[in-house]
């Protein structure tokens, strides 16, 4: 049976080899199902790790083999979770495809959610301006934050992130 | 206006990622059937496929063909539910709750056949 709704790139999908095998193998899709839930740890895990690391803790772990080692980890896990994620949504592909975002509320009222989110959330209802930089040209007024915090402290703008020395030398390396 | 702190420039991320993965749990799980809206459904099986990530049939109620989702294989199985149980003809009890997102889709909660009632979550 299994009823085809969808858009069509995802019921080919579905009645894919790949997707056959992943319905009716006792083995390949609670064993995908295991796997992916791991590798998101995976992922996921040490992202908080060096989170935590960038904002001070464990400070006894060198900064750069830290993070490199966290990072190395999560770009492994994401590799297996991509690897065991598209078999398994190839199970299903159809109905997970169409799965609204939105909960079915929303669809039920013809996307009325939806259509207020058009509007930008930082646009100022009274000038129609948006939330963080003012529409005024002129130095110092209002300005964005760089000036804001540049007129408070005098300081060049490469001396602006609010970071300490160590999270500062951190970033470099993400970014 | 200073800039966001690290805290939060950790966070909107991590909210984000988990947005993101909530479709794939809103589908199969249980926050997408009304569970104040429970309702029987009982009839021969007109399909039935029985394959990851549910078993499905379908049964005819109330004029409409209903798409009914049960449990995974392996689940039914340990519960002694094996595919030859579940195939077109056999007559079924099912108790369950209708999707708020499809139409005559019911996900359910216990399915009877041939005398034997049987948990499904």
């Amino acid at each position: 049976m299994h009823v085809e709704h969808g858009p069509a790139w995802a019921v080919a999908l579905e009645q894919s080899g790949l997707g056959e095998a992943m319905r009716t193998s006792a083995l390949l899709y609670p064993l995908a199902n295991v796997l992916h839930v791991l590798a998101v740890c995976a992922v996921v895990g040490p992202i908080v790790l060096a989170d935590l690391r960038l904002l001070g803790f464990g400070r006894r772990f060198a900064l750069r083999p830290t993070v490199a080692l966290l990072t190395a980890i999560a770009a492994g896990g994401l590799v297996v979770a991509l690897a065991t994620g598209i078999p398994l949504f190839a199970a299903d592909a159809g109905p997970l495809a169409e799965n609204p975002r939105d909960g079915g509320e929303a669809r039920a009222a013809g996307g009325r959610r939806r259509q207020r989110r058009a509007v930008p959330h930082s646009l100022d209802a009274g000038t129609g301006r948006l939330g963080h930089r003012s529409a005024d040209p002129r130095p110092g007024a209002g300005g964005s934050v760089g000036r804001r915090l540049d007129r408070r402290s005098g300081r060049r703008p490469s001396d602006r992130l609010p970071l300490t020395p160590r999270a500062r030398g951190a970033h470099t390396i993400w970014m | 206006m200073r800039l966001p702190s690290l805290r939060v420039s950790i966070a909107i991320p991590a909210a984000v990622a988990v947005g993101a993965a909530a479709p794939a749990l809103a589908h199969h799980g249980w926050s997408s059937y009304d569970a104040s809206k429970a309702m029987v459904i009982e009839g021969p099986i007109l399909a039935a496929s029985y394959g990851f990530p549910h078993a499905e049939i379908e049964v005819e109620h109330a004029g409409r063909r209903w798409e009914i989702v049960l449990a995974p294989p392996s689940r039914m199985q340990a519960r002694g539910l094996p595919e030859g149980a579940i195939v077109a003809g056999a007559v079924v009890r099912v108790e369950g709750y209708p999707s708020t997102v499809h139409e005559a889709e019911l996900r359910a909660e216990t399915i009877t056949v041939a005398g034997k009632t049987i948990p499904l979550r």
